[in-house]
């Protein structure tokens, strides 16, 4: 007997082999249906899939034959895979130097003849054969062997069709531990508390957020009652209900105190909400559990500050009726009577009297004015623009109209054209245009005649009203402080003036959204300058 | 009765000087009185004026364009090293942030609140020069 020798690349052929997956497993119904059909084509009683392995042959199917392997060194096939592109043909084994004295010839099975076409991947490594045996000698038809060749590379084709399906499953399955553990960490390391709960309204799972927060380890809840784990009464009255909403398909709700594992009941926000398996039946529900504790208090604290606010309001409406009534009253008393005085009884007064009772007044009626001023200020911090298109045409008329009497006095004159409509407080305008207007006829050098021009020019996003003058103008380093309150640049005597109008001017531009600033105006002069913003927008509530 | 010689008032309140005017007299005050109603014409004064003689300057804080503290900052140069001239501050109302103002310039060594009354001019004129 003359054993095969070993093929050239012999170790990467048994690692291919092994790497198939495929010795020693269980018979399969596709290969046993090609070595009866090899043994059909071929008419011979015996048929095999033979895998050679480093000490033995492995049969993956065999048809008329019992033993399942047999040593390696008596192998027909560990000769036919020595040439991987033919089928090894003997027709009689007696007559074979090779097998002639092969105990599988001399001995039980007796074989006489042999056809075995080589197994052999698309890399080149003959694996076994497919190969058909008989007890007498005999031939094959070139059809015959053409066939036999055919199913050795069906086997091939299979083999490899069930290797990329093993690797399937197996990434498959490596995925599905995978998103395990995504889901696992993620469920972990949230701050949200979640569990879900089964149809018998048992725990399945809780996150560590959740057990953290009833202070209750894993196996105190999971696979424990949901009435057991948060009290009967709780779980009866309050969870019960809403649970069972969800596992009916609905979702529940419920916010209020939770006392369990806490001192003190602790505000928490819990939704139910139902599981559904792929095939939308409802599997369980999802409890998501947020501990709104937090907000909760910042409400209450925002709450009693909206209360004091509220309260604080109340009591400055009070105060500026104090002012506006209260303080006015005893200034009328000064005004009136040192008003008469000087009109009934000056005659009867010293010179010095008659201008210590100028004084009196003086600063009387300055006070009136100053009470006016702050009234009308107070209350534009109470107010809230009340914004819609206005008419600004239409506003100049009635400014013009107020200012009538001083423009008479001073024979100043206000002109302007062309005015835009704009969005805004018709009232509150009034009074920003009416006091531009009035500071650019009043501070005016002597002898000079008051021209006041408004002009409307269009921005980016913004309405631009210009009011000019020909008046003293206003320094430079003066001209952002000159809108803080009670700014005044001049002498009592020179300019009379609250120190009031210009902040009143700025709040006004500011309620709008817009703001007011002063440059010098060309050919002397001051020109204010009012940005509003051209469409309506949200405001500030003051 | 003492040894100031000049008094200046510093105030664009026409009736307030009037009335301080009255009431430093009221006080015994027999020297120079001397009253500028803004800080330009005073610092024109300053810089002319005898700054040997024992001086006191009421300077008022609420001035309308260069306030009472802006005068006193350009004042500095002349009245530094000249100790027989006190500049103290003239306040309408005492608000904390114009005490922090005025401690922060060296040279307003007080801080008087409206009205001058003839007990308070009379304590300031006792007081060693």
């Amino acid at each position: 007997m003359i054993s095969a020798p070993l093929p050239a690349n012999e170790a990467a052929r048994l690692a291919a082999l092994t790497n198939l997956g495929l010795l020693d497993t269980l018979p399969q119904g596709t290969f046993d249906d090609i070595t009866a059909l090899a043994s059909t084509i071929c008419g011979t009683p015996i048929a095999l899939i033979s895998l050679v392995d480093a000490e033995r042959q492995w049969f993956k199917s065999r048809a008329g034959l019992d033993a399942p392997q047999t040593a390696r060194d008596v192998a027909f096939c560990a000769h036919a895979i020595l040439e991987p592109e033919q089928v090894m043909v003997v027709e009689d084994a007696t007559l074979d130097a090779r097998f002639h004295d092969n105990p599988l010839v001399s001995q039980a099975p007796e074989i006489r003849f042999y056809a075995g076409a080589p197994i052999v991947t698309r890399d080149g490594f003959a694996l076994g054969t497919v190969c058909v045996m008989d007890r007498e000698a005999r031939t094959l038809s070139a059809a015959q062997i053409d066939g036999l060749r055919s199913l050795s590379r069906l086997v091939v084709s299979l083999i490899e069709h069930d290797k990329r399906q093993r690797e399937e499953a197996l990434l498959a399955s490596e995925e599905m531990r995978q998103r395990n553990a995504f889901l696992v960490a993620v469920t972990t390391a949230s701050l949200d508390m979640n569990a879900f709960i089964d149809h018998q309204h048992i725990y399945r799972y809780a996150n560590h957020a959740y057990l953290d927060f009833f202070g209750l380890a894993r196996e105190a809840v999971e696979g424990k009652p949901v009435a057991q784990v948060l009290g009967k009464e709780f779980f009866e009255d309050t969870v019960k209900p809403r649970l069972d909403a969800a596992l009916a398909g609905e979702s529940g709700h419920f916010e209020g105190g939770l006392a369990h594992g806490t001192d003190y009941p602790v505000h928490v926000d819990v939704t139910y909400l139902p599981a559904r398996d792929a095939a939308g039946v409802i599997i369980g529900a999802v409890v998501r559990l947020h501990n709104v504790q937090k907000l909760k208090e910042r409400e209450l604290l925002l709450r009693s500050s909206l209360t004091e606010l509220e309260h604080k309001t109340l009591e400055q409406q009070r105060f500026i009726h104090i002012v506006s009534h209260d303080l006015r009253e005893p200034v009328n008393t000064i005004i009136n009577f040192s008003t008469h005085l000087a009109e009934h009884y000056a005659q009867a007064l010293p010179p010095e009297a008659r201008r210590y009772l100028d004084f009196v007044q003086g600063g009387g009626t300055r006070m009136k004015q100053l009470l006016d001023d702050l009234v009308a200020y107070v209350q534009l911090e109470k107010d809230m623009a009340d914004l819609r298109p206005v008419d600004l045409n239409a506003t100049m008329n009635l400014v013009s109209a107020d200012l009538a009497d001083v423009m008479a006095r001073t024979g100043g004159s206000v002109d302007w054209d062309g005015m835009p409509r704009v969005h805004g407080d018709g009232t509150l305008l009034r009074v920003l245009l009416q006091n531009l207007v009035a500071n650019g006829i009043k501070f005016v050098a002597p002898e000079i005649v008051p021209q006041v021009t408004l002009a409307a020019l269009a921005g980016d996003g913004f309405i631009e009203i210009q009011v000019r003058d020909n008046g003293i103008g206003v320094p430079e380093e003066q001209r952002e402080k000159i809108f803080d309150m009670f700014q005044r640049l001049h002498l009592r005597k020179q300019y009379e003036g609250t120190g009031l109008g210009l902040s009143i001017c700025r709040r006004i531009a500011e309620m709008h959204g817009g703001r007011i600033s002063v440059t010098a105006a060309a050919g002397g002069g001051s020109c204010f300058s009012v940005f509003l913003p051209d469409s309506p927008r949200q405001l500030e509530k003051t | 009765m003492t040894g100031i010689e000049r008094i200046i008032l510093i105030d664009d309140n026409e009736s307030d000087n009037v009335f301080h005017e009255i009431i430093i007299k009221a006080a015994g005050f027999a020297g120079e009185l001397l009253v500028f109603d803004g800080g330009v014409k005073a610092l024109d004064y300053l810089q002319t004026a005898a700054l040997a003689r024992p001086t006191r300057v009421f300077l008022y804080i609420n001035l309308p364009g260069m306030d009472g503290f802006d005068v006193a900052r350009r004042a500095t140069p002349l009245l530094q090293g000249k100790p027989a001239v006190v500049l103290l501050m003239l306040t309408s109302s005492a608000s904390p942030q114009d005490r922090e103002r005025a401690a922060a310039i060296s040279i307003i060594q007080g801080y008087v609140t409206k009205p001058l009354t003839v007990d308070g001019v009379r304590e300031l004129l006792a007081a060693p020069v």
